[in-house]
């Protein structure tokens, strides 16, 4: 049976159709061809414009046609597809636009173009459909990425906002303890009042560890993995633990490791320890006590001797209804649970310091065990990192005070006048500067942060200028050792009264 | 309906309300990243809280919405991989509007749950185009309204959509345009 179609009938089912003559010019030309190549003339030969395969395709060997595929000769981008026919005044070639991947990245071509049965545009909407796929898994990917950092920068902006709260709290705890010792060295005043200038100096003592330990966790970014002994940390920081815990809960410590070092974050040690320990504190809504202990245990051979610290909670006496209640949050927890972070993050940051980490519900006991470092890699002591005898006679030892705390600075100036120094004051970098050039020191005793300019700096010329000056540098914040010289003193605000004047002693 | 759609939802509150107002929806929604697989096909349910949740945080009707959402999807659709899919649609208007059926057939063979919607031009002529669109779901001709201002706005034109009534029992929709200049 033949079929008799209309050009618009060819074009709707092949849009790139060509019909050539027998003598093998181009008569009629399909709207997508004519779209995409506007050389393309009829009358012209096909020859010109395309290479065809196979070459015997004027003689299309049935009623079904012949496969051929031209290549275009002047845009190597187009290629047509499909079945030369016989028709009665020449070939039809029933083909299909097969545009490179390129091509259809232009935008240049559309749907109108093909076939509505051509099976190339099914395959370019499913690329374009797995491309979105791909881009969906991509993103799911890097959702937690984006979450990750955003909580990073959160974290840092506390930390920013807690660091400056702290050195504030320092510098104000520094102020009160000299005073207060100032007070307690009045010779007029009571024993009662003494006691009580006492209590404002242990009590001050207490909140500055806190501080410190707030501090020391709000510049984390800064802290990387170090031989520090675990057991310092704990003890430091055992004001601030008692904190966390808060106050229906009874803090033990049991400590037995002594200098043992580890090499390991200090703020990632307290973060594991204030994770273990809030969720022992939620464990217990009726209070209870928990016991930090640590202790050294033998390795294998090949992890060495292990440094343990044990997290053990003992609830206080309660119905059992509230016994069961108070076992959820750790009936829930699991290491292997994302719900719960926290013993994750302990979990992680153990491992990541070579060690391991183990939880026991059923003894309400959560334990890690870290590789304990050679001794010989355990750094300098946290305060007054040079130790030098006391000298008996301080009378006469020239000390430059640089502290821009107009209290502190006062106090300071008292207290060391009164043990018998000779102090000169100073509450600026500038004002330092100019008494170093004006005097001669022994000692220059000076704040970290200071108006334009720093404590650092200071130490850097002094040791280049003043070599036999002793340098003691003071600050609330947790300060970068690596900008310090050999030889310097670091004490950590508020000031030790006793430690200071040891320093200074010793010069 | 496919996760595109939440996706898109999702951008369109992002961007002009904020990760806030959108954490809001989706806990008052009850959804979450599970329902933003775009291949994915979700009840009808889940994309109703959705618009509802989107409405009721930014104050708007539900339609309002729906219309400002249809205006918004062209744009959403270019940025993404699928705006290989657009331009691939077609050149011109009445192009596109022509073989977004086609389009929508070859989608489905790929997602055979998903129900597309029917659009077909009944008449074309310089600056006007009337189509025939039906769907299976009810209440979304504010959302087509919107959508085709949408596509006018990606072929740079302006105009004015009216609803009406076709012979068959589709909606159709009337369409005068010209320039987007102004």
């Amino acid at each position: 049976m033949n079929v008799a179609l209309a050009p618009s009938q060819i074009a709707a089912l092949f849009p790139a159709y060509l019909i050539v003559g027998h003598d093998g010019r181009l008569r009629v030309i399909g709207p997508a061809v004519a779209a995409r190549l506007p050389g393309l003339l009829q009358g012209s030969a096909l020859t010109e414009h395309f290479t065809i395969e196979p070459v015997d395709w004027t003689a299309p060997t049935s009623n079904d046609g012949q496969s051929v595929r031209l290549s275009a000769i002047h845009h190597n981008r187009i290629q047509l597809s499909g079945s030369a026919v016989t028709i009665d005044d020449g070939i039809l070639l029933a083909v299909n636009l097969m545009p490179s991947a390129a091509a259809l990245e232009s935008g240049k071509f559309a749907l109108s173009d093909f076939s509505p049965t051509d099976p190339a545009v099914p395959g370019i909407i499913h690329l374009a459909l797995q491309r979105q796929i791909l881009s969906d898994a991509h993103r799911t990917a890097n959702e937690p990425d984006q979450e990750r950092n955003r909580r990073e920068e959160l974290w840092q902006r506390i930390s920013r906002i807690a660091g400056h709260m702290a050195h504030d709290f320092t510098n104000v705890f520094s102020i009160i303890t000299l005073n207060a010792r100032r007070l307690a060295s009045e010779g007029r005043l009571s024993s009662d009042d003494r006691r009580l200038a006492r209590i404002i100096e242990k009590t001050v003592e207490r909140g500055a560890g806190a501080t410190h330990s707030l501090m020391t966790m709000a510049q984390q970014q800064h802290d990387s993995p170090a031989p520090v002994s675990v057991d310092r940390i704990i003890r430091d920081n055992r004001h601030f633990l008692s904190t966390v815990a808060g106050p229906s809960v009874e803090m033990s410590f049991d400590l037995r490791c002594g200098d043992a070092a580890c090499l390991v974050s200090r703020s990632g040690v307290l973060h594991a320890l204030v994770d273990l320990i809030v969720q022992s504190r939620d464990a217990m809504p009726h209070g209870g006590t928990i016991a930090i202990a640590s202790a050294l245990r033998p390795g294998d051979a090949a992890a060495g001797e292990l440094l343990e610290v044990r997290v053990e909670r003992h609830p206080a006496a309660s119905s059992s209804a509230s016994c069961e209640v108070s076992s959820m949050p750790w009936a829930a927890a699991s290491v292997d649970n994302s719900s719960k972070p926290s013993l994750v993050g302990v979990d992680e940051f153990v491992r990541e310091s070579g060690g391991a980490f183990s939880h026991r519900e059923d003894a309400h006991l959560s334990a890690f065990h870290l590789p304990v470092v050679s001794p010989s890699a355990a750094p300098a002591t946290d305060q007054a990192s040079s130790h030098a005898p006391p000298r008996a006679d301080i009378a006469g030892v020239r000390v430059l005070v640089v502290e821009d705390e107009r209290f502190a600075l006062e106090a300071l100036i008292e207290l060391l006048t009164g043990d018998g120094f000779c102090v000169t004051a100073a509450s600026t970098y500038g004002s330092a500067m100019a008494a170093l050039h004006e005097g001669v020191y022994d000692v220059l005793l000076s704040d970290v942060v200071l108006p334009g300019g720093s404590g650092v700096a200071l130490g850097d010329w002094v040791s280049r200028e003043r070599p036999w000056m002793r340098i003691v540098l003071m600050s609330g914040y947790v300060p970068d050792r690596s900008r310090f010289g050999s030889g310097w003193s670091f004490l950590r605000k508020p000031l030790d009264v006793s430690l200071l004047r040891r320093l200074l002693g010793g010069v | 309906m496919y996760g595109m759609i939440h996706q898109a939802l999702r951008e369109m509150v992002l961007e002009r309300h904020g990760a806030t107002a959108w954490h809001e929806v989706e806990q008052a929604a009850g959804t979450g990243p599970a329902h933003m697989i775009s291949a994915s096909v979700y009840p009808d349910d889940v994309t109703n809280r959705l618009v509802a949740a989107v409405a009721q945080r930014t104050g708007r009707a539900p339609e309002v919405l729906l219309e400002e959402f249809g205006r918004y999807w062209f744009g959403f659709a270019e940025r993404g991989p699928y705006g290989s899919i657009m331009r691939f649609t077609g050149r011109t208007l009445v192009e596109f509007v022509d073989n977004l059926d086609r389009m929508h057939q070859t989608i489905q063979t790929s997602m055979p749950e998903a129900r597309m919607p029917s659009f077909r031009v009944a008449e074309s002529g310089p600056g006007f185009l009337v189509v025939d669109y039906s769907s299976t779901r009810k209440g979304l001709a504010p959302l087509v309204v919107g959508l085709f201002q949408g596509l006018l706005a990606r072929f740079g034109l302006a105009g004015t959509i009216t609803i009406g009534d076709a012979p068959d029992g589709r909606v159709r929709l009337h369409i005068a345009y010209g320039s987007g200049d102004g």
